[in-house]
């Protein structure tokens, strides 16, 4: 049974990845596929991954057992240490999956008609396979290091799409931006990954996310070590403060890539491995309460700036991150249910609500009609606040926070000085001339 | 205040310039289209588009490498080219330059080849890295090619080198200027330059999100305060404030100098940033800079003519400055000394109105918008606010004073006054060709010549460098002209032909008219029409048919324009509201509650929460609106669509106390509108049916909407006014009362309202009950005759969409019902990419002819017409409107990223205004990528069935169709009534055109000829069966 089962969780990972080697290998050698084939192709790789998860659910369900833990074999192993390909499937990786996959394939089907004769319409389908694979790595990762995986594939497919209309100067300024917060992240996470081989000797998730195994396992302090930079991890991915100034900057690519990123999954992979790493969280008291603050006031933050942002996209960016850091509170809480039915549905809606963006004028002749145009019906509350208060607020909200600002001011001045007085330094041992210099 | 050098006149009469030159597209919802160049419309085409190169760096005309895609594809021929350079060369042409070869042989080369002229780093990449030296080009003339291939590679390589040395060897004489980038240096670009920082990414951050939440209709749930007393004072109010955190450091300087300007007006402000950078503060620089030779003003060639003439001031005028910031009288006393602002010709702009200029235009879209909020403040669609370009500017140059202060302190470390910056710039002078450079074009020109370097070898020095300098002479621009009107030419040529050589087949006596819209996208309706039932008659008019009304639909919030975008409506009609009772009242509102309340509470965040805990439901509209886009539209459409209870519609109404605007029409005014268009269509006998057609098009997920719509209702949709002038042509009193005036409607003629969707190919008519009995039968069989032929006008449009092929009539209607209904469909419908031509004429000369829906159908008589009156009319209300449509698409189809929005994929709705590129951008006008991609960027070409006197005498007094023929933005043509013969206007006279090659005839339908082909097709005489049986007979 657990053969059958290895079989169909491979035949709902495999398409993605094979639909990734194929377009990479042959624009590698400068022979990108035609449209035509890559619509093909990636028509052929959806149906066959949610195949996949159907088949995998229907077996789940056939031999109940609650928990599968599928073993592909090890990377390499050194004495004590080993790296495993390991996959985990309970009932919410599977229905994250699930909700990953179909998500994936519906953005797909809208991707092939919408991005019709653009330029880069096959390395846009490369780019979407390796987030297809990465996320579905994350849904189902049982080690670290098919954590870590997946977590790679996906911010780098993000930020090359954020890139993806490279021609202009802004998408590549935001690519790179994210790119860098994401480098935040995937350290964050590898440093995990080296706390938790060194603490556990393996990269076992289940030993660190489970209830039942890791309270022998790991130390308070320990636990509590590997718990921060999880969040901080989830922090960066998700685009919690004081990292959310990139989010809106992200809204550079083709509509339903930001839509499926931004809306549905990407955000939503940090929140998903809070749930998951749930067990770890309970003994770290200090992570869940700094989550719990972090998260609210988010929230609130996001809530504001989204109210104040005259651009659809922008305020569906924020909007969308209230809720998300709201379901980061709600796991800070120990409201797991919630927040898993809270995080499926905000996917599948922001989804819907961003792929409609540019109908919003549509939208807005039908429901204008009658007396009471809609703006003069929100904002009701803002309206009682002093006069003061409410221009601050504004502008406060309309900047995002100054958030931009204040990492130029706080963080990267400060390492750049640091950097820059380093290199003079160097320079000065070595004898070296700045390069460029005139 | 400090004295101040640039006097507060001069500067509102030079944004007064200014303004003129910004895009003029108002709110997105409502799209015109125009030329974006209407400014330039006063000049030659060609100086025109030159200019705009200069002013803005637009590019004039494809690149040449496009222009040799077309020639190899045979939209352009050799002889094309052989005729444009033939007649701009005149005699000049056959001077022999080396042995062998002509002036014109070598510019004829020249063009239909091409050098890609490489400089600098390329240039040495094409000659190091590449087999530019060891292999002859591959496009050399087939006759030495083949004496190169009886070459060894070595061989080759040795000549190859021989001629390269040859010409870097007579390379280094005399000395030619780089064309450099012709757009006015901003500070900022010498900032970027010198240090790697872009001043705009900082200023523009702010300026974006402060001018998109400030003219905001309602994306943002808060309404920004402060914006009651314009631009400049909600500005500073909110940047000035204290408490507010972590500004980025460039902005703290920017926030000193808000706080330091707050109490200024805003034309103060504007001075005071002047000064400050330097630009007024000494006298001297002012001065000299003035009369300092612009580098690249040779580059445009004649027609200088003064950019802001005197009328540029009487629009100028219009721009009233808010009371907060300039008082009336002063205003007036800019507008009284209209026409002295002489300093303001390209070559002695002072460097502060360059300055000023680049730096406003910066974010031409975003000013343009500010500029047409301040002359149409009821432009704005939801929430009227007040805006002056004025003030935008000033906040803009306020944030841009902050951002160079801090940048040229800062990071490059420069001190005194930023204008500085420039005048090192300029006193660097031009650069120079390298040799090397030089050389590159003169090698291979020699190549695509055929030339020898033993032939070369033996010329004398002198021989070379007139050589050479022909070739730097003709430049790529001059390059592109000719092949641009080559490319035209051989359209022309093309559409003349088929034009005299088609013989019209007889047609029956007509059972029914149809009288539609002039708009190209009609034609093919028209012609699949004509052959599924010949017993029709169709008529083309401007689709607002002579209403120019304000039309106010039941569920719209207010009244919008149905006419031209010019023409300024007096009448006002209005669908009577539906009134809803009891239970239905409360449906009604409990409907409107939840479409506006359940957007909302997406964005907020308990609602938000709330509602995404049962937003797993969304999956399911999301599967079956992308997997399935047609099926939503099958089960709630079914066509014909019948519109049986709409609200009816207030005809006739009383004089209103509106100024300006009135209820409804009075008779005689009914009984003008509809004898202005039965003569002017000449409509003189009338059928028992008449079908009157307006038109609009739906689609999902598509801010431009609006853009596929009427032209000429404004750019809405167009079914209200066919409804409207059939209501009028029904009335018996307007029928009495033109019975009187000579035009007689047979008392059981019934005209009927309908509308055509262009993308889904369907047509719903209007108050198909009031139809009398007697005309219901008939009217049963003419809708099916219609929707056969909608279904085949559905299959020839389908063929120019991508990845799709084969459908048959009823599957091609089912897919372009699909696009319309499509989340995912960028491209529901191609719009006017196909236009090119317009006739107007009888349609009697046109019937059966496959015009490739490329062409304007205006019908006109001219046998009822001697004087020309209703020809003038005509031609005054159609011309210019088909001329703005194939301007739009011309130059956004040659310079997308100047004159059009680029692709659609990730624009971003922005104050429901307009819409940017991904997270923030500029606010983009004009077309997008996706509609442009098959467009032939021709000039319109109008043929004209009329004498030619009358033409020539319509030329002569209308000064706007004067302005448009002679200074070349369209073609005239004329045809003569009664023979085929056909005159071309061109240099003030008519010439004569022959036709060319026999015109092709296909049939039974034109299906036969567009079948399986996906590309534009040549025109064809469509042969019915039925007609060839007879002829042979």
């Amino acid at each position: 049974m657990s053969t059958l089962l290895s079989f169909s969780v491979l035949l709902c990972l495999l398409p993605p990845a094979i639909s990734a080697v194929i377009l990479g290998s042959s624009m590698l050698v400068a022979r990108p596929p035609s449209e035509r084939v890559v619509d093909r192709l990636v028509r052929w790789v959806m149906v066959a991954s949610v195949l996949g998860v159907a088949c995998t659910g229907a077996l789940a369900l056939a031999f109940p057992g609650g928990r599968h833990v599928l073993d592909y074999g090890e990377l390499f192993s050194t004495g004590h240490g080993k790296f495993s390909i390991r996959l985990y499937l309970d009932t919410i990786s599977l229905i994250f999956l699930a909700l990953a996959t179909t998500l994936c394939g519906v953005v797909a089907a809208f991707s092939s008609r919408y991005l019709q004769r653009e330029p880069g319409y096959a390395r846009y389908f490369l780019l979407f396979s390796i987030f297809t694979s990465g996320i579905q790595l994350i849904a189902l990762a049982g080690s670290i290091e098919v954590l870590f995986a997946g977590w790679e594939l996906l911010g780098l497919s993000s930020a090359l799409l954020v890139a993806f209309f490279h021609e202009r100067r802004s998408p590549v300024a935001n690519g790179l931006r994210v790119f860098t917060v994401y480098r935040i992240s995937d350290a964050a996470l590898l440093m995990a990954a080296v706390l938790v081989h060194h603490e556990v000797g393996s990269g076992d998730l289940l030993l660190v996310f489970s209830s039942d195994a890791a309270g022998g396992e790991l130390s308070q302090a320990s636990a509590t070590w590997i718990a921060s930079l999880l969040f901080l991890a989830v922090a960066c991915k998700s685009a919690l403060l004081p990292f959310s100034g990139w989010l809106p900057r992200a809204m550079e690519g083709p509509t339903p890539s930001s839509a499926v990123y931004y809306g549905a999954l990407s955000v939503h992979a940090g929140c998903y491995l809070l749930l998951r790493a749930a067990p770890l969280l309970e003994q770290a008291p200090v992570v869940r309460g700094v989550a719990l603050i972090v998260g609210l006031s988010t929230a609130v933050y996001a809530t504001f700036v989204a109210r104040a942002q005259a651009d659809v996209k922008s305020s569906m960016a924020f909007a969308s991150l209230s809720q998300v850091s709201l379901i980061v509170s709600e796991i800070a809480l120990g409201w797991y249910r919630i927040a898993f039915v809270h995080l499926i549905g905000h996917a599948c809606f922001r989804l819907l609500q961003l792929l409609m963006a540019p109908n919003i004028l549509k939208d807005f002749e039908q429901s204008s009609a009658g007396e009471a145009a809609p703006i003069e019906l929100r904002g009701r509350q803002y309206s009682f606040l002093p006069q003061r208060l409410r221009r601050w607020l504004f502008v406060y909200a309309l900047e995002r926070g100054f958030l931009d600002g204040l990492i130029e001011r706080s963080v990267v001045r400060p390492f750049l000085k640091v950097v820059g007085a380093l290199d003079a330094f160097d320079r000065l041992l070595c004898g070296h001339k700045k390069p460029g210099g005139k | 205040m400090p004295s101040q050098v640039v006097d507060r006149r001069t500067l509102l009469q030079c944004i007064a310039g200014f303004a003129r030159l910004l895009p003029t597209q108002g709110p997105i919802g409502v799209f015109v289209h125009h030329n974006p160049l209407h400014a330039f419309e006063d000049s030659p085409f060609e100086s025109a588009v030159l200019e705009a190169k200069q002013l803005f760096g637009f590019e004039p005309y494809w690149p040449h490498a496009r222009y040799i895609q077309e020639y190899s594809a045979g939209r352009i021929t050799l002889e094309d080219i052989r005729e444009v350079i033939g007649r701009d060369l005149g005699s000049a042409g056959d001077e022999e330059l080396l042995e062998g070869l002509s002036r014109r042989v070598l510019l004829e080369r020249l063009c239909a080849h091409g050098i890609n002229e490489a400089r600098g780093a390329e240039l040495k990449w094409l000659l190091e890295e590449t087999d530019a030296l060891k292999e002859y080009r591959k496009d050399i003339l087939s006759s030495s090619q083949e004496l190169k291939r009886r070459l060894r590679p070595s061989e080759r390589e040795v000549q190859l080198n021989q001629l390269w040395q040859l010409c870097l060897k007579h390379a280094g004489e005399g000395e030619v200027a780089k064309p450099t980038n012709p757009r006015p240096e901003r500070l900022r670009d010498i900032i970027l330059e010198r240090s790697g920082v872009d001043t705009d990414e900082w200023v523009h951050g702010v300026l974006i999100r402060f001018i998109s939440a400030y003219l905001d209709q309602g994306i943002a749930y808060w309404p920004m305060p402060e914006r009651g007393r314009g631009i400049w004072h909600c500005f500073t109010q909110l940047f000035a404030q204290p408490g507010l955190p972590g500004f980025e450091p460039w902005f703290v300087s920017a926030r000193r100098r808000i706080r330091q300007f707050i109490e200024f007006d805003p034309a103060d402000a504007l001075i005071a940033v002047l000064e400050e950078l330097g630009y007024a503060s000494s006298g001297n620089f002012y001065e000299e800079n003035s009369a300092a030779p612009r580098l690249a003003a040779d580059q445009v060639e004649g027609g200088r003519e003064q950019l802001f003439g005197a009328d540029a001031l009487a629009t100028g005028a219009e721009l009233s400055i808010e009371p907060s910031s300039a008082s009336h009288s002063e205003l007036e006393a800019v507008s009284v000394r209209a026409g002295h602002v002489a300093f303001l010709q390209l070559d002695t702009e002072p460097p502060w109105s360059v300055f000023l200029r680049s730096s406003l235009f910066a974010l031409s879209g975003w000013a343009g918008m500010v500029h047409q909020v301040e002359k149409h403040r009821d432009c704005l669609p939801y929430v009227t606010v007040q805006a002056a370009l004025l003030e935008f500017l000033a906040v803009r140059m306020v944030l841009e004073l902050g951002a160079l202060e801090y940048a040229g302190r800062e990071i490059l470390g420069y001190t005194g006054p930023l204008a500085g910056l420039e005048e090192e710039k300029r006193a660097e002078g031009p650069s120079l060709l390298a040799p090397e450079e030089r050389a590159w074009l003169t090698f291979n020109a020699s190549q695509i010549c055929g030339l020898e370097s033993a032939v070369l070898s033996t010329i004398s020095p002198e021989k070379f460098i007139e050589f050479e300098r022909e070739i730097l002479q003709f430049t790529d621009e001059r390059r592109r002209w000719v092949m641009h009107r080559a490319f035209e030419l051989r359209f022309r040529k093309r559409a003349y032909s088929a034009l005299l050589q088609h013989t019209p087949p007889e047609s029956p006596e007509p059972g029914y008219q149809l009288l539609a819209c002039i708009d190209d996208r009609e034609e093919s309706l028209r012609r699949h029409l004509e052959e599924v039932d010949p017993h029709v008659e169709t008529y083309g008019y401007a689709g607002f048919f002579g209403v120019a009304m304000y039309f106010h639909e039941a569920d719209h919030a207010r009244p919008m324009a149905r006419c031209p975008a010019p023409v300024h409506p007096e009448h006002i009609i209005r669908e009577a509201p539906e009134h809803h009772e009891g239970a239905e009242e409360i449906a009604h509102r409990a409907a409107d509650l939840v479409r506006t309340g359940g957007r909302w509470s997406g964005m907020t965040l308990v609602r938000g929460a709330l509602l995404s805990l049962f937003g797993s439901v969304a999956l399911i509209p999301l599967i079956f609106r992308v997997l399935f886009p047609g099926m939503r539209n099958r089960t709630l459409h079914r066509h014909p669509v019948e519109i049986a209870h709409e609200p009816e519609v207030l005809l006739e109404g009383e004089e209103s106390a509106q100024a300006g605007v009135h209820e409804g029409y009075s008779l005689d005014e009914m009984v003008e509108v509809v004898s202005g268009v039965l003569l002017g269509a000449g409509m003189t006998r009338l059928s028992p049916l008449v079908v009157v057609l307006g038109h609009t098009a739906t689609s999902v997920n598509n801010p431009h909407q609006s853009a596929y719509a009427c032209g000429a209702c404004g750019g809405m949709r167009g079914g209200a006014n066919a409804r409207v002038f059939a209501a009028m042509a029904n009335r018996a009193a307007v029928r009495e009362r033109l019975s009187e005036v000579g035009i007689n409607i047979p008392e059981d003629t019934w005209f009927i309202g309908g509308e055509h969707d262009t993308t889904r190919d369907s047509v719903a008519f209007y108050d198909v009950e009031a139809l009398p009995a007697a005309r219901r039968a008939q009217f049963a069989e003419v809708r099916e005759k219609l929707e056969t032929a909608l279904e085949r006008n559905a299959q020839e449009r389908a063929r120019r969409f991508p990845r799709v092929s084969g459908l048959s009539p009823a599957e091609a209607r089912a897919h372009v019902e699909g696009r319309s209904a499509d989340l995912a469909q960028p491209r529901p419908e191609y719009n006017h990419a196909t236009n090119a031509l317009a006739v107007i004429g009888r349609r009697a000369r046109t019937r059966g002819l496959f015009l490739d829906r490329r062409a304007f159908l205006v019908s006109y008589d001219p046998e009822n017409d001697a004087g020309g009156a209703i020809l003038a009319k005509l031609m005054s209300a159609a011309v210019p409107v088909a001329a703005g449509i194939n301007l739009e698409y011309l130059f956004g189809t040659i310079d997308n990223r100047g004159h059009g929005s680029g692709t659609k994929l990730p624009h971003n709705v922005a104050s429901l205004l307009g819409v940017m590129n991904g997270a923030q951008s500029d606010l983009l006008t004009g077309l997008w990528a996706q509609t442009v991609e098959i467009h032939e960027p021709v000039r319109l070409s109008v043929v004209v069935e009329a004498e030619r006197s009358v033409v020539e005498r319509l030329i002569q007094t209308q000064p706007g169709l004067r302005r448009l023929v002679v200074n070349q933005w369209i073609f005239l043509a004329v045809l003569d009534p009664s023979s085929s013969r056909l005159w071309e206007y061109a240099d003030g006279g008519f010439h004569a055109y022959e036709a060319e090659q026999p015109l092709p005839k296909v049939g039974p339908s034109s299906a036969a000829w567009y079948q399986g082909k996906s590309g534009y097709l040549p025109f064809a005489s469509i042969i019915r069966p039925g007609a060839e049986l007879e002829a042979q007979a």
